[in-house]
């Protein structure tokens, strides 16, 4: 019997000391997942079902995440949009931290979504249709810009949400602002700064353009001046100083 | 000192050899890896090459996972009340063997073999990996001798997701997390002689472990819980481990960086929580009559 009170005791006395300690290790991680741990965590109480809670809260949260998608594919398949933005929902909660859930989700939503409800929905007036697949891509860019917010640090999402007003509205002026913001991440890619320049062109803005060129181009490599890609560049770059008429000491290529 | 660590080293050599003998055990690994294996049936479900990646890794370490702690439940629970059953106990203990040196080469037996089964699969799992990457690698560039610069960011990530060095940390994560639910169920073994009882507050054990975090979060939030309601939850907090702490396997999968120091703390508080607890356990152990 003493030595069972004694176990009581230790278990009791080490329960004191270890709770600190779970403290700052949880402090810790809500500080590199960005909060998203707790939060998302009560959340996913109220949406989830039982079976996908359970496996979430149970420590497999990636599993649980890669079973909600499987769903949405089938929702997809099916064309069911409504069960397509319920599982995409799901995902992003469950994974917050990935990238991948947020990208994809997004992607659903805007493209297929939208051009699906602008193809398919037969039932509606052709003006319905336009403002459902319109409302649909607006879905697409909460969702993405919910994603920034849960990862400001991920180039790829600013990146996807440049595309999508590039691609789906025709926005070259935001477009040219995430392209931006994208290459600014520390993993964005480097034809971003390029992007950004070439929406702005394309939104007619050749004077912005030309600002932006002047910010980027002193930051490049010689290696990467010379290279094709930034070539071309440097032909808009010399037809924006000759259509803005740029006194030879204001231009960024003085030969 | 050193015959104490020589028995202790005895006992988990055989308790590893004895558990590789189990037939249920097989049963689970091989389960493991029909999971393992099944897991790029998933992948069709996925667009790019990268996304078929995110879809493995998180299907392969849940495998791992989900795999480890069978093993490490039906393992653990069936390690002494297996012995008192067949009573080879007395034999074992009415050698010059103390109680706690066969609670410790028990619970070292077993983490050998929860060793060698996160080692065989996670070698497995990368094996898999190794032989999907070219056909990854060929769907991007399409064969072309000439990338764009997009197709060489994807074939980057690509490699960089396969060969991450921080996927380690998902192993040692999984392995500490499992040899923690073993020597938990090491504890209710010293306690109890119903596997299904050690099996079933083992799981309890886990399951609160998980919501810990959460329970916090809803203590802390709703202000609900006073009084007694609030002791008891203090309660539970200092007898259950936060297996919360383990979550961060989700942030290194989602391709985040997680600093080293906080996997080397999160395995610290592990293997002492473990010492913990296997002292408890050889405690309990000494008062119970066999």
């Amino acid at each position: 019997m003493k030595f069972r009170l004694l176990a009581l005791g230790v278990l009791l006395v080490w329960g004191f000391i270890k709770m600190p300690w779970e403290s700052a290790l949880d402090a810790e991680q809500r500080k590199l997942t960005l909060g998203a741990t707790g939060q998302v965590t009560m959340e996913m109480r109220d949406k989830l079902g039982q079976g996908l809670t359970l496996a979430a809260l149970g420590g497999f949260r990636g599993l649980a995440a890669t079973a909600v998608w499987l769903l949405l594919h089938n929702a997809w398949e099916d064309g069911d949009w409504a069960w397509l933005r319920t599982y995409a929902e799901l995902g992003v909660l469950l994974q917050p931290r990935d990238t991948y859930f947020w990208e994809n989700a997004s992607w659903h939503l805007a493209y297929n979504a939208s051009i699906g409800m602008q193809n398919d929905a037969k039932d509606l007036t052709p003006d319905e249709r336009r403002k459902e697949s319109r409302r649909w891509v607006d879905e697409g860019i909460k969702m993405l810009q919910r994603g920034i917010q849960a990862n400001p640090e991920k180039g790829i999402l600013y990146e996807r949400l440049a595309e999508l007003y590039q691609q789906r509205l025709g926005d070259y002026r935001k477009a040219a602002h995430y392209y931006e913001l994208a290459a600014e991440c520390p993993d964005g890619a480097k034809y971003l700064p390029r992007f950004a320049g070439y929406m702005l062109l394309k939104a007619g803005d050749d004077q912005q353009a030309y600002e932006y060129w002047k910010k980027i181009w002193p930051k490049l490599s010689a290696q990467e001046r010379s290279s094709s890609q930034w070539g071309r560049v440097r032909q808009e770059i010399k037809k924006l100083e000759e259509k803005l008429n740029l006194p030879r000491q204001d231009r960024i290529l003085m030969n | 000192m050193s015959a104490s660590l020589l028995r202790i080293w005895t006992i988990a050599r055989n308790t590893l050899t004895e558990v590789l003998r189990q037939r249920v055990l097989n049963v689970i690994f091989l389960f493991g890896l029909i999971l393992l294996g099944g897991s790029t049936f998933f992948t069709q479900f996925s667009i790019k090459e990268q996304d078929e990646i995110k879809f493995l890794l998180n299907l392969g370490y849940a495998a791992i996972s989900l795999t480890g702690l069978l093993v490490a439940l039906m393992g653990t629970a069936q390690l002494i009340p297996a012995e008192i059953e067949r009573r080879t106990i007395y034999t074992v203990l009415s050698k010059a063997v103390r109680r706690f040196e066969f609670i410790a080469g028990k619970y070292f037996g077993l983490l050998a073999l929860l060793t060698l089964m996160v080692l065989v699969m996670s070698g497995l799992f990368y094996l898999l990996l190794l032989v999907k990457e070219p056909s990854w690698i060929y769907e991007i560039s399409h064969g072309a001798s000439t990338l764009t610069e997009r197709q060489m960011r994807e074939i980057q990530a690509v490699q960089q997701q396969i060969h991450d060095p921080h996927l380690i940390q998902v192993l040692l994560l999984i392995w500490a997390k499992l040899a923690l639910v073993a020597v938990i169920a090491l504890f209710f073994s010293t306690l109890a002689t119903s596997t299904i009882f050690i099996v079933a507050t083992t799981m309890l054990v886990y399951l609160v472990g998980h919501l810990q975090g959460t329970a916090r979060d809803f203590w802390m939030a709703s202000k609900t819980f006073t009084g007694w309601r609030a002791d008891a939850l203090g309660l539970l907090s200092t007898l259950v481990p936060d297996f919360g702490a383990f979550n961060i396997v989700d942030e290194i999968l989602g391709g985040n960086k997680v600093p080293w120091e906080y996997v080397s703390q999160t395995l610290l508080y592990t293997g002492i929580y473990s010492l913990v607890l296997l002292g408890i356990s050889a405690l309990i152990f000494e008062d119970r009559e066999l």
